[in-house]
């Protein structure tokens, strides 16, 4: 067999090189987006802090935006709550019977609802309502230029813009999720109550002996960050609206995307975090 | 304040500024002075870079290169805050308004009151309504940019670059899309701020009628460059051929 049936030749040299080339160039370029994205919310995120503290906002339209908010919000997430507290409980009863424990499933529907289902839950229903709407609002005042406006007349936007929408997802998100843990485990009492045959004292009892006041607090205390992250990620998105109104719609959809993915990946790491206090 | 003195200082000088985006040059090395009580107009075909140019001036958009001087300071090297201290000197009219939808035409003028503080709420009151009078819209207070028309909309928008008596009034495509009536309308607004309030006014358009009608000096960008800078006269009487061919409709 001579040299050149073994070895490749040049034209196949220089199609692979192409493939790999391209390959890096495709990838080279999503991690450079990546990272930008991530430094720009990040830097956002800074300014917000550096503002809170040195600039005034419109206090009252927090208090405002935050009781909006909520009424609007609240029938959904409860809605997501009373069904997620039931299904829960319904799947736990079928495992659970085979067991011969079904009556214990008030304890099992507690935990899951105050320490993880309540809060994430209700974050993502936040990000896909309230992310969404902040993310539409300043983007379509991106585009029409009424950003560039506040900016024109020596205002700054992270104080009029971002400071408040942040300071009312962080704060409407944890009282949105204790509702939403109470309307849960209502939900979960409900099936139990008929499925498993059990009364609702028992019910609140079993909950009682296994859900603490750190495992409510840990599940609120996630929504914290949940709510922060949804602010940032909405209020970038907004600000960073390109391409009139078709790109008003695509940062709306990304809101809603990349806050979904930062809730679950964050909900990981803030658990084991609080697991170590 | 005529700009036919030349040996007055500039109240708005661009010394060689370049700008790109994305590597597309939009403006290379682009010089010209604008004196205390000029209409100064910058014209030119779209995509010369006529609405960059008063970003630059107001920072909303960093230059790449050259120097930009406000009364003699240099400001295109300001952070951000010394920034918003230049800015409020200016007033800035955009291309398509740039109302907030959610405040009413009131709140909309007061807007830039508020932010620069020192008004009392009876203040406020006294100083929009006599804006509004002014851009002749007083019936217009209560409504919502939503309920305007085009028209409307630009002259509420002045009203709001001029309520809190900036020295420099600079006027984005004002004319862009209305009709002749409100074209003659904003020309007459733009005449009336020079000679009432004395306000230096740096206008972007390609509508040379209102060109003739408001301008006495002018700029004319062509190839990412100023082609041409001088008074109204200078302007009409040019042999440039660039600027007769911009003139004619040819370029």
């Amino acid at each position: 067999m001579s040299q050149s049936d073994t070895q490749p030749s040049d034209s196949q040299n220089a199609s692979i090189h192409d493939a790999v080339h391209d390959f890096l160039e495709r990838w080279g370029e999503r991690v450079i987006n990546f990272v930008s994205y991530l430094g720009g919310v990040t830097l956002l995120a800074s300014q917000f802090f550096k503002t809170l503290f040195s600039a005034r906002f419109d206090f009252k339209y927090v208090v405002k935006q935050v009781y909006d908010i909520g009424v609007k919000s609240i029938s959904l997430t409860n809605l997501i709550a009373i069904f997620t507290g039931m299904v829960v409980a319904l799947q736990l009863i079928v495992g659970l019977k085979r067991f011969g424990l079904q009556l214990y499933t008030g304890q099992i529907v507690g935990i899951a609802i105050t320490r993880e289902l309540g809060p994430v839950l209700t974050a993502l229903m936040v990000a896909a309502r309230v992310g969404s709407g902040i993310a539409a609002e300043l983007g379509s005042m991106t585009v029409s230029e009424q950003v560039l406006a506040i900016r024109a007349m020596g205002a700054s936007p992270i104080a009029k813009l971002v400071v408040p929408r942040v300071l009312v997802t962080t704060i409407a998100t944890p009282l949105l999720t204790i509702v939403a843990i109470f309307i849960g485990i209502l939900g979960g009492m409900i099936v139990t109550m008929n499925e498993a045959g059990v009364t609702s004292r028992f019910y609140f009892d079993q909950i009682k002996q296994t859900v603490e006041i750190y495992d409510f607090l840990s599940g609120v205390s996630k929504t914290v960050f949940f709510g922060f992250f949804i602010g940032c990620i909405s209020c970038y998105q907004g600000l960073n609206t390109t391409r009139g109104t078709q790109g008003v719609g695509q940062s709306t959809t990304q809101t809603v995307v990349y806050c979904s993915v930062i809730i679950f990946i964050s909900d990981f790491f803030l658990t084991k975090l609080f697991l170590l206090f | 304040m005529s700009a036919e003195n030349q040996n007055q200082q500039p109240i708005i000088e661009f010394r060689n500024v370049s700008k790109s985006f994305d590597g597309a040059v939009v403006l290379n090395e682009l010089s010209f002075k604008v004196y205390e009580g000029d209409v100064f107009c910058i014209i030119g075909g779209s995509g010369t870079g006529k609405s960059v140019t008063l970003k630059l001036l107001l920072g909303l958009l960093p230059i790449d290169d050259g120097e930009i001087f406000f009364k003699g300071q240099r400001i295109s090297n300001l952070e951000e805050n010394e920034l918003n201290q230049i800015r409020k000197q200016f007033g800035m009219v955009f291309q398509g308004s740039a109302l907030f939808d959610s405040l009413s035409v009131f709140d909309n003028i007061a807007y830039p009151l508020i932010e620069h503080g020192g008004y009392s709420d009876d203040d406020i009151e006294r100083i929009v309504m006599e804006k509004l009078e002014v851009v002749d819209l007083k019936r217009a207070a209560y409504l919502f940019p939503a309920d305007l028309s085009g028209g409307m909309k630009k002259r509420i928008g002045l009203a709001r670059a001029i309520a809190p008596n900036p020295q420099v009034i600079l006027y984005d495509e004002p004319t862009a899309g209305l009709d002749p009536a409100n074209v003659h309308r904003i020309d007459h607004l733009i005449l009336r701020m020079q000679s009432t309030f004395s306000v230096t006014s740096v206008l972007v358009t390609h509508n040379m009628e209102s060109v003739y009608a408001v301008a006495n000096r002018v700029a004319l960008l062509y190839d990412h460059k100023t082609r041409f800078v001088g008074s109204l006269e200078e302007f009409k009487s040019t042999q440039d051929a660039v600027v007769q061919g911009f003139v004619k409709g040819e370029i």
